[in-house]
């Protein structure tokens, strides 16, 4: 038992010891986000549709009380990996990003909600390596074809004007989102939530007027095994 | 110029828990889409859950893209020790 014991320390102080860049973690921890589009491929059952709202309420709710912990001081910065500077005394961008994916999942149409969610997984990271190696007018170019493909992909059944206003709607609005930068709200959020807004917008006014745009789904659930 | 964030002695590894996991989920939403899309269109002949498709192969390549070289630097961490 004393054997295992040391062995267990022994190799927890040499995980501990491996100092990598935290720069790349952060880039594979928003690629990761687009992980969350198995939301949408979980079959349709009455318990599975209860736990589709209850666990990511959960991870929500334990990523909340972890930052409050952390804001007071209770638990240290330290322990948050890949954490920025200006993070410190602020809410992480992790939770920004988190809860911003939930709202999407829960209360927007997933024509309107998968866009978005890629665009900030996917062309959020493209972009900011772009502005590392390119320059910022790059980035720009870069972040608006990244994020028109992925409108154009999920839009592409939608009547042609519709596709086009969505496109340029939803691309401008996930660009402005990433580019403001505001101190107390996190671009990960504002990349998806701005987008996903301005197009619920143009839904429900449409629909308003008796004009249905949202093409058929992307994504439909799966099957029970059984 | 790369901005630099070294980790230190004191933090709790969880990172690297979860590193397989950051790397192995993406893949397998990107391989279940374009599995979906075989058996629900493609097999079908229908041809209209092409989005699916394209998503699934946008996941894995941009994942692969970012992953190689997060790979790279924790081996590069590694070899140092």
């Amino acid at each position: 038992m004393k054997k295992i014991k040391e062995k267990i320390k022994k190799t927890q102080k040499k995980i501990n010891s491996i100092d990598f860049d935290a720069h790349w973690y952060r880039r594979v921890f928003h690629t990761f986000g687009a992980t969350f589009l198995l939301y949408y491929m979980l079959p349709d059952a009455d318990w599975i549709n209860l736990l589709k709202i209850l666990i990511p309420l959960l991870i929500i709710v334990f990523a909340i009380i972890l930052e409050i912990l952390r804001l007071k001081n209770k638990v240290s910065s330290e322990h948050f990996f890949g954490l920025r500077f200006y993070e410190k005394n602020r809410v992480g961008s992790y939770l920004f990003f988190g809860v911003a994916i939930l709202i999407l999942l829960m209360f927007f149409p997933q024509q309107i909600a998968i866009p978005c969610i890629l665009c900030a997984c996917i062309a959020d990271p493209i972009m900011g390596e772009s502005r590392i190696r390119l320059g910022e007018k790059w980035t720009y170019l870069i972040g608006f074809i990244i994020c028109s493909f992925f409108f154009i992909v999920t839009w592409y059944r939608a009547d042609f004007w519709i596709l086009i206003a969505v496109t340029f709607i939803g691309t401008t609005g996930a660009l402005f989102g990433e580019v403001k930068k505001l101190w107390w709200i996190d671009d990960d959020f504002m990349i998806q939530i701005l987008p996903a807004i301005l197009l619920l917008l143009l839904y429900l006014v449409l629909n308003y007027y008796g004009l249905d745009i949202l093409p058929e789904k992307v994504i439909y659930p799966g099957r029970m095994p059984w | 110029m790369v901005k630099k964030n070294k980790t230190n002695d004191r933090i709790i590894r969880a990172e690297l828990i979860f590193t397989p996991l950051l790397i192995l989920l993406p893949f397998i939403v990107g391989v279940s889409l374009i599995y979906d899309w075989i058996n629900r269109d493609f097999l079908t002949n229908q041809l209209e859950l092409t989005a699916e498709l394209i998503i699934g192969v946008v996941i894995i390549i941009v994942n692969l893209m970012f992953d190689i070289p997060f790979l790279n630097s924790l081996k590069e961490a590694i070899e140092k020790k």
